[in-house]
């Protein structure tokens, strides 16, 4: 069995000089102070390419333990069905379990073994060492509102966020989101002031590009996501259309 | 009605019809309307050809099709629809 705390250890270039965990993209992993939103159900317009359907995101936070999910489909197709689920801790948002199933094929899991400081997964053989405050593929984007609802004030223009993301088939690298500015934006929900805009760019190629904007007026939470793979197919967008109790 | 797809080719729009009050059979009935943006034309398939095109689109769907590949699978169905109007 392979350990392997990152797959930037690329086989071209430097990063084969250090496999050690973030060591080998340089880029120390902090733990912030966190405060989840309440429980919520945000309903999106989906877009990708010429395509359009409907998504949904629930948040369900406990006293101990949370549940989270995203639905995409287009022409009655799941386009995205994603699934995260544990618990909090000092970190903030602390996955147990991550599953991802997308246009019927088999759905793959990770597996947070906190126990043992291990992230393994239904399908590859690979480990990967557990730090504090690693998100998985979908917990990000309820992590990401976290922490800047606990320090509103420090997340401007010019600041970074990083995150360490496991997905559901062993890969894991460092997510950094550049805050890039504060927009007014509208979406089929109606107009959005100050939206923050974060910006993670891919890092090498078949890496995912993610702009993400944050309302303070709702916690914080996502009312617009783009995600790109760089030099793959066209990007896939949520639009907020209203967002509820779940 | 919801939009489903639109490029610079072509729009498909799907419709939900409610039945009738007091309506036997189906509990649903609808489809899709396909306008063909550069033979301005547009068509509304509903029933057994609704079904057959929605289980094509999926199935291309698997397969991560690019904006061309969509447009020629819905020309397959604007090209059949029109041949009936060209009788008139």
């Amino acid at each position: 069995m392979r350990v392997a705390a990152t797959q930037a250890a690329a086989p071209q270039a430097a990063a084969s000089a250090s496999r050690n965990s973030e060591g080998a993209e340089g880029i120390a992993v902090p733990v912030y102070a966190t405060r989840p939103p309440p429980a919520a159900r945000l309903q999106y317009e989906l877009r990708r390419g010429a395509l359009s359907g409907s998504g949904q995101l629930v948040w369900l936070p406990g006293e101990a333990t949370y549940g989270l999910s995203l639905e995409g489909s287009a022409f009655g197709t799941l386009l995205i069905g994603q699934t995260s689920s544990g618990g909090f801790d000092a970190a903030g948002i602390a996955p147990l379990r991550f599953l991802d199933r997308r246009r019927g094929r088999d759905e793959q899991a990770a597996n947070f073994q906190r126990d043992r400081s291990l992230i393994t997964f239904s399908g590859p053989d690979v480990q990967v060492a557990l730090q504090p405050g690693t998100q998985d593929r979908l917990s990000w984007m309820l992590q990401l509102p976290a922490i800047i609802e606990a320090a509103p004030a420090r997340f401007v223009p010019g600041t970074h966020i990083t995150l360490f993301v496991v997905g559901a088939r062993g890969e894991a690298s460092v997510w950094t989101f550049d805050v890039e500015a504060r927009e007014n934006i509208s979406l089929p929900a109606g107009p959005v002031a100050g939206a923050l805009r974060l910006k993670r760019e891919p890092r090498k190629p078949y890496d995912t590009q993610i702009e993400v904007w944050l309302d303070p007026a709702r916690h914080h939470l996502p009312v617009r996501v783009r995600q790109a793979v760089s030099q793959g197919g066209d990007a896939t967008e949520f639009l907020l259309r209203s967002l509820g109790p779940p | 009605m919801q939009m489903l797809y639109n490029s610079d080719s072509f729009v498909v729009v799907q419709f939900d019809m409610a039945p009738a009050v007091g309506a036997v059979g189906p509990l649903t009935r609808g489809g899709y309307e396909i306008v063909d943006k550069f033979a301005r034309k547009e068509i509304f398939i509903e029933g057994a050809l609704a079904e057959s095109f929605k289980l094509g689109v999926q199935a291309l769907m698997e397969s991560s099709p690019s904006e061309e590949e969509f447009d020629e699978y819905i020309s397959g169905y604007t090209a059949l629809a029109q041949q009936p109007l060209q009788l008139h």
